[in-house]
């Protein structure tokens, strides 16, 4: 019986900066060219593409890479939650015998050319709502909406300034380890993160998330057509998104803290055959320092209210009982919408993370988060 | 206090068609929210419909004007027009008492006053034209 899972077959990145000084496109076709590479495939056998909402588009990379018969696209419309809520389409997509390979990509200036704030007007959804009853009264950005969150999780559970800082100091101790990481060579203390300029109280600067320049992508086939890959082939086990209870609105969901992965990762785990526990490593969103404590709750792998000791006793730190991020994350890696995480979890399960291998790693699991918490999960495997 | 009406902040379209009934309560000095006479909801934030259910006919309905703060931040860094030339500021989100239902508005105060579980009163600032937003403001006593 032939095998139809559908795995990742390459991966592929360019150099993460602040001012990449080429065009989204150019970045893009870069890391399409090495994810092809990756795979041991050539252009011609790309016949679907999945773009993020905002940069280039299927059409760019068919005129790019020569693609002569491009038979699936599709975009994901769920912010920073899309690349992991795509791998799942693509899977589909490629189970159902419509693609052979499909290639997920995101590629931005997101220093130098389009920052998060022109980005967001293009994509939030509840325009009306935000436009309405938010910006008026000086609410605007995601680091002020999720700032709601941690605030009142302070109240709930009594989580700490200094356990947010946990997670900021264990992504920079990580990115220490990754010379591809924009915060390479800078590490940070304890005091530098309490000085850190105020942004949205309670996030201070090395709570957020940089801002990059870049591209990735990922290549879904199924398992019976990639008899010849260079690389160990690492298996989609499961994958879902989910969506928050009162999508378009954080201020008045009934059950302040639930998120689409609350209702994702349930089913993406169950698909899997897995539990939490069986998880070696976890690719966290981490768009700021609080909602990886968040999402660590709310994908299961600790009881609500007690994610900041989590992160505090180290448990989120290479060695630990659940490394999370280890090539820095989006707070000290870079910020390609999380398709990073992908890339670093296929690193990490074909044991070729170097001096941030975490050991043994056969189970990784990847969440996405986006706009206003909605959520996507994949688990991964080898 | 600050005088919002002294900057250029944005300004909500008060003839959203989903909105405009808020808009008028704030004009008239109180909140307002929809309700549906089928299910007895209080709909917030605003939507077309009942949740779940299809009726259009909602009606607004008057709500108190006090609460409790849920939770917040105190913003330093914003791009907003007339907002950046105030920071630090504080954005609430307050518990109505009786009815579930929480509203954001500019908090109207020293945002090192900011106490989870603060007693709040809404005011609400004339910006002219006919708009007038929903601030928050430290209840008497």
């Amino acid at each position: 019986m032939s095998d139809t899972a559908a795995i990742i077959a390459g991966i592929g990145q360019t150099d993460f900066s602040k001012a990449s000084g080429r065009s989204v496109q150019q970045l893009a076709l870069e890391a399409a060219f090495a994810a092809i590479e990756d795979a041991g495939l050539k252009p011609s056998d790309i016949d679907g593409l999945m773009p993020y909402k905002i940069g280039p588009t299927s059409e760019d990379l068919i005129a790019g890479l020569g693609l002569e018969d491009v038979r699936f696209t599709n975009v994901s419309h769920m912010g920073g939650a899309s690349p992991v809520a795509s791998l799942r389409t693509a899977a589909l997509a490629v189970q159902a015998g419509i693609a052979n390979a499909v290639m997920v990509f995101v590629a931005r200036n997101g220093r130098s050319g389009a920052r998060v704030a022109a980005r967001l007007s293009a994509q939030v959804p509840g325009t009306s709502l935000r436009e309405g009853l938010e910006q008026p009264v000086g609410l605007s950005t995601p680091a002020q909406w999720y700032a709601l969150f941690a605030r009142r999780h302070m109240i709930e559970y009594g989580t700490t300034r200094e356990q947010l800082g946990a997670v900021a100091i264990t992504m920079r101790n990580h990115a220490l380890l990754n010379p591809e990481a924009m915060m390479y060579g800078r590490p940070l203390t304890m005091d530098e993160y309490r000085n850190s300029k105020p942004i949205a109280d309670p996030y201070l600067m090395f709570d957020c998330c940089l801002e990059t320049d870049g591209a990735c992508a990922v290549i879904v086939t199924r398992a019976d057509r990639a008899d010849s890959l260079p690389h160990k082939a690492v298996r989609i086990a499961g994958v879902a998104e989910g969506h928050a209870d009162n999508a378009d609105d954080i201020v008045n969901r009934r059950d302040f803290f639930n998120l689409g992965l609350t209702k994702a990762a349930p089913r993406a785990f169950a698909q899997a055959g897995l539990a939490p526990s069986d998880v070696d490593l976890a690719l966290i969103y981490d768009c700021f320092t609080f909602e990886v404590i968040q999402q660590l709750e709310e994908a299961g792998f600790v009881a609500r209210g007690e994610g900041g000791a989590f992160v505090e006793e180290g448990n989120i730190a290479l060695g630990g009982s659940l490394p999370v991020n280890p090539h820095g994350g989006l707070l000290s890696q870079g910020h390609i919408a999380g398709i990073n995480h992908i890339v670093e979890a296929v690193v990490q399960l074909r044991g070729a993370a170097g001096d941030r291998q975490v050991a043994d790693a056969e189970v990784a699991a990847v969440t996405g988060w986006g706009d206003l918490g909605d959520g996507s999960l994949a688990i991964l495997t080898v | 206090m600050i005088d919002l009406a002294t900057l250029d902040i944005p300004r909500p379209d008060i003839t959203d068609r989903d909105l405009a009934g808020f808009w008028e309560g704030t004009a008239a000095g109180e909140l307002r929210v929809p309700r549906s006479r089928v299910t007895g909801e209080y709909i917030w934030p605003p939507r077309p419909s009942a949740v779940g259910v299809p009726d259009f006919d909602l009606e607004w309905v008057g709500v108190p004007s006090t609460g409790t703060l849920f939770t917040w931040t105190v913003v330093h860094q914003t791009g907003l027009q007339g907002y950046s030339g105030i920071t630090p500021y504080g954005v609430a989100v307050v518990q109505l008492d009786d009815v579930p239902v929480r509203m954001v508005g500019f908090a109207d105060f020293d945002p090192a006053e900011l106490k989870a579980g603060m007693a709040l009163t809404a005011g609400f600032a004339d910006l002219g034209d006919g708009v007038h937003l929903l601030v928050w403001r430290k209840s008497e006593g």
